[in-house]
């Protein structure tokens, strides 16, 4: 759980600080749960079947639940007074599938003045057992300076 | 001649040169506005699968406290949560005809200048890639409007699961105010599974 009375602040972040991973075990039932909440109905989410004939393994979480996993990473570690500017470009390389755990990390890999806004870029990406899925991307983010 | 064949002949990229050529139009310039305004239930909901806790997303007087014009709606639900339209409606017709247990499911409609891009026919898609600028927050009791669906470009290529192309598109969010709340590039891969 992250700690949300914590505010970050521009002034004490640097490059190379490592932001919290956030793990996501797939199972069938959190893919349907997604799919009802994020209303990305397409099958190959959330049957088997279907998602093998269309050449995956298994189903996979669809593109939505990926953007939030990234939300939910950086959210966490810029506070509620961050706000999240930018988030990629970053590709979806291999799936995501059911009965994995999808890990979400991050990295910031620059910070710097912008007409009085105070921007970090984070590096993030999701690894799977199998490897790197999703990204590395960039997230731009603003934070209070002190 | 199935409409997939295009995927068995070795001129296989030569069936995507009229998308290539259509890079820059705009498919869908008008839009089509979400069936509902974002509801603080559906927020709710949407956090939950995602163990997301942040309490902007549950507290009004926290968001507020925080700077925020009331509940925002999470930020990664932009490009297809919050500007959702319906997939049946009572005068549209049966949207699950059959009891079929694969039968795809019915399509989103699409907005009524809506053109179809030039692509050859796929059997399967799946998003590769996303970019996206906020500009501005959407709140509960906002109704975004997603407009444009520009072909930013498109490039044929065999993958592991299939042949077809790797195409970008980019549209735009606004709320009921006429305000830009997001930029949006999607990309997807459209192509026809190896058998």
């Amino acid at each position: 759980m992250a700690d949300w009375t914590r505010q970050r602040t521009w002034d004490e972040v640097n490059e190379g600080d490592e932001l919290d991973p956030v793990e996501i075990p797939i199972t069938v039932h959190r893919l349907v749960v997604e799919a009802g909440a994020n209303r990305d109905f397409a099958q190959i989410h959330h049957n088997t079947e279907v998602a093998q004939a269309q050449g995956a393994p298994e189903m996979y979480a669809n593109n939505v639940f990926i953007q939030g996993w990234w939300e939910r990473c950086t959210r966490e570690y810029i506070g509620l007074d961050g706000r999240i500017r930018k988030v990629g470009p970053f590709r979806m390389k291999i799936f995501n599938v059911v009965g994995e755990t999808s890990t979400t990390k991050g990295r910031v890999t620059r910070k710097w003045e912008n007409d009085g806004d105070h921007l970090v870029e984070i590096e993030m990406w999701t690894e799977t057992p199998k490897g790197v899925s999703v990204g590395p991307g960039p997230v731009v983010v603003s934070l209070p300076k002190a | 001649m199935a409409d997939t064949d295009w995927a068995r002949g070795d001129d296989w990229e030569q069936a995507w040169q009229p998308l290539i050529d259509a890079i820059g139009t705009d498919f869908s310039p008008t839009g089509k506005s979400a069936i509902d305004e974002i509801e603080r239930g559906a927020i709710r909901k949407y956090v939950e699968p995602l163990e997301m806790d942040c309490p902007i997303f549950v507290d009004e007087a926290v968001a507020r406290e925080h700077g925020y014009e009331g509940i925002p709606a999470p930020t990664s639900g932009i490009s297809q949560t919050w500007i959702a339209t319906d997939i049946w409606t009572s005068d549209g017709g049966p949207a699950w005809p059959t009891n079929d247990r694969d039968a795809p499911p019915p399509r989103q409609p699409a907005a009524e200048d809506a053109l179809e891009p030039p692509s050859p026919p796929t059997s399967a898609a799946f998003a590769t890639d996303i970019e996206i600028e906020y500009h501005q927050d959407a709140y509960v009791g906002d109704r975004l409007t997603s407009s444009g669906n520009r072909l930013i470009s498109c490039l044929p290529k065999q993958t592991s699961v299939g042949r077809g192309a790797f195409q970008i598109y980019e549209s735009y969010v606004h709320n009921q105010g006429g305000d830009l709340i997001a930029t949006v590039r999607r990309g997807l891969y459209s192509y026809v599974p190896f058998e």
